[in-house]
């Protein structure tokens, strides 16, 4: 059986996954390496809270290189100097992966989420975060990071360890892992209103 | 020509949100960006645009709030809402659709998703994704 801070990851890993693909057309390419934060140049954080229905937070960190080459995925090379429009970019993704952690975690409850804030470095606690995971992006290193006792308890009722794909590593944004909450249909951009909650998928609700 | 109002906090999420309606084909169109409700309101009243599309949370009013504003509003109640955001699930898409939202879409938004929406909300418009 997984453990809850491990479910809690797959589900983070999952979120960023399915946020970059959606948002900048790139892979989240799972390592988790705990040294990697060592090796990032000029890391900045950015974090989002939640305030219900548990209380929490949900952070990302980035380094330099990769944060401007998220700006110029989106904006074109007009970002590259533009320290205020890449910074908008990670709060915006960060944004986005919390929203979707939460909706995962939480399936058919309202919740709430902060207004994202960002600085240099590692958030002051990041040592005391229930789970954390590191990826490759353009082969530049991001962490994930997520706060939160409540979170675990949600993310305890997730399923299980997901299968891996062909080539032993996880599969960025793989459907089949999760089948406990849905994504937004990505034809209707609605949830299903209830009843059976499939994969990722688009279904006929 | 289609007058649409996007108010979100994150310049990169009015500038996604605009590139996706391009492409869900609402080509040519006027658009106009709020950074958060109150600057919304303002648009709103002054200018009047055929469609809003909203984030919940925003600063100085957030987007629950301008949806009460405008249901309130004799000018504005009717306006074709479309909320857009990351704090959306089953259980707030309810609440938001008894504030006035015709459409709830979550975040990343997509060219589909914001072409069905205006199939519902501005017929003869979009629906070319």
């Amino acid at each position: 059986m997984t453990a809850p801070a491990d479910l809690l990851a797959n589900a983070l890993h999952h979120s960023l996954a399915h946020t970059l693909e959606n948002l900048v057309f790139e892979e989240a390419l799972r390592v988790d390496d705990p040294k990697v934060y060592t090796g990032m140049e000029a890391p900045h954080w950015f974090r989002v809270a939640v305030s219900d229905p548990v209380p929490g937070s949900i952070a990302i960190i980035v380094e330099d290189g990769l944060l401007a080459a998220l700006a110029k995925q989106l904006f074109g090379p007009e970002s590259s100097n533009n320290r205020s429009l890449q910074l908008d970019a990670g709060r915006e993704l960060t944004n986005t992966v919390a929203g979707h952690l939460m909706a995962h975690l939480v399936a058919d409850e309202p919740f709430a989420l902060g207004i994202p804030d960002d600085g240099p470095g590692l958030p002051q606690d990041s040592a005391q975060c229930q789970a954390q995971l590191t990826c490759l992006v353009e082969g530049r290193s991001l962490m994930a990071l997520a706060w939160g006792q409540g979170l675990l308890v949600y993310a305890s009722d997730l399923p299980d360890e997901a299968p891996q794909s062909a080539s032993g590593g996880w599969q960025a944004g793989d459907p089949e892992a999760w089948g406990s909450a849905p994504d937004a249909d990505p034809q209707t951009g609605r949830w299903p209103a209830g009843g059976t909650w499939g994969d990722d998928t688009p279904t006929d609700e | 020509m289609p007058r649409v109002l996007i108010a979100d906090d994150s310049a990169t999420a009015r500038f996604f949100c605009r590139r996706c309606l391009q492409a869900a084909g609402l080509i040519e169109a006027e658009f106009l960006e709020a950074a958060d409700g109150a600057q919304a309101l303002e648009i709103l009243r002054a200018q009047r645009p055929d469609l809003l599309i909203t984030d919940l949370m925003m600063p100085v009013m957030d987007g629950v709030e301008l949806l009460r504003r405008i249901q309130a509003s004799p000018k504005l109640h009717g306006l074709p809402v479309i909320v857009v955001s990351s704090a959306g699930n089953a259980a707030r898409e309810r609440e938001l659709r008894l504030l006035g939202a015709g459409a709830v879409l979550g975040k990343p938004v997509s060219p589909a998703a914001l072409a069905a929406a205006l199939v519902e909300l501005l017929p003869g418009t979009g629906g070319a994704a």
